[in-house]
């Protein structure tokens, strides 16, 4: 084995920095992309018994879609700790729309959570998804950073986003009646 | 069944070899070979065509090789074959012929001297593979190593059908150019 061989195979077993962002995504559809990475499932040397997952960065966590009226409909649970003797005892169910007000990296931290499967791994997964709520990512993370994974959705530009040469030189389907008032 | 097989050992014939025999020069395994044999019986005629025929052929061919014939009156014939590594192996030729002696003292001299064990894998290749092995770089675009992330490169996923805006520019430019 040469120099440059061994050099190679370290790189295989090393792990990768990918970066998603999940601006307009459905943390869902977007867990099941990264919780594959997490576990290592897109390499070709992967084995089960293999610890060969990846670190995920996933940044704008806070601009995460969710469908109709999932945000009230959806409901998280948690415990307080307080017993069942306590008024309204310890259980509490919030909406998503409350959690994700109270952190907005829970709602697809969550969704990766619980895509992955509940045995002694999933808290070693876990720990290589870094989940920031805005763009705002320390520079000792995305250093790290040597790939991005694409996307579920492709994101729509909104009109304030197009130049307003973009906006003249759109093709014109018909042309207005001299009557014809524009607001 | 016999409880034998609770205490054979299972291993991989990749791990057989010796640590790094043969890189700098190879060390012979197989230290002392004692043939017992008897000088009358039909159970050691294989065994005793083999020492007339190549058994000193053999001790001169393997000079690393102690070789001893131990003649027993009336006892079955065997091959007591030590290694270097400490490992004594016995094999019963009573009523071999005499191709089946030559191959067993073949395959003594050949063997690591690495205790019996059952093998997990039936398939064995020096070449792992062909085409190479995988690393996280191979089939990824080069402009991967020096673009900064996020990238508007990476911002759309695969597959999605043209929309109807695009459709409509793609036309309008089509019809500028007629």
């Amino acid at each position: 084995m040469s120099k440059f061989q061994r050099v190679q195979q370290w790189s295989s077993l090393a792990r990768t920095w990918w970066l998603y962002d999940a601006q307009w995504q459905n943390p869902f559809q977007s867990a099941k992309k990264i919780t594959r990475v997490l576990q290592g499932l897109h390499k070709p040397i992967y084995s089960p018994t293999m610890d060969v997952g990846d670190h995920v960065v996933v940044i704008n966590s806070q601009d995460v879609a969710l469908l109709g009226r999932e945000w009230q409909m959806r409901v998280y649970f948690h415990h307080t700790g307080y017993p069942k003797t306590h008024y309204k005892g310890g259980a509490r169910w919030i909406p998503a729309w409350e959690l994700h007000s109270r952190d907005p990296t829970l709602v697809l931290w969550k969704a990766c959570y619980n895509n992955l499967y509940g045995d002694i791994h999933r808290k070693g997964f876990m720990a290589r998804l870094h989940v920031y709520p805005n763009s705002e990512v320390p520079d000792e993370i995305l250093c790290n950073v040597s790939g991005q994974i694409r996307p579920v959705k492709p994101v729509p530009k909104k009109l304030e986003e197009y130049s307003p040469e973009e906006r003249q030189t759109f093709p014109q389907l018909w042309d207005f009646p001299e009557s014809y008032t524009q607001r | 069944m016999t409880s034998r097989c609770l205490f054979l050992k299972h291993g991989f014939i990749f791990n057989n070899a010796p640590l790094k025999n043969g890189l700098g020069r190879f060390i012979p395994q197989l230290q002392r070979v004692t043939i017992k044999f008897c000088k009358e019986s039909g159970g050691s005629v294989g065994i005793r065509q083999f020492i007339e025929k190549e058994v000193v052929e053999f001790a001169q061919k393997n000079p690393h090789v102690s070789l001893y014939l131990k003649p027993r009156r009336h006892r079955d014939p065997f091959i007591v074959a030590e290694y270097l590594n400490g490992e004594k192996h016995h094999f019963p030729l009573k009523n071999k012929d005499f191709t089946y002696v030559v191959e067993t003292v073949d395959s003594l001299l050949h063997h690591s001297g690495k205790e019996f064990q059952i093998q997990e894998k039936q398939h064995y290749t020096d070449q792992t593979s062909i085409q190479g092995m995988w690393h996280p770089f191979t089939h990824v675009d080069p402009s991967v190593a020096v673009s900064q992330f996020p990238n508007d490169q990476f911002s759309t996923p695969f597959g999605v059908p043209m929309t109807a805006t695009e459709k409509l520019k793609e036309l309008f430019e089509a019809q500028k150019k007629a």
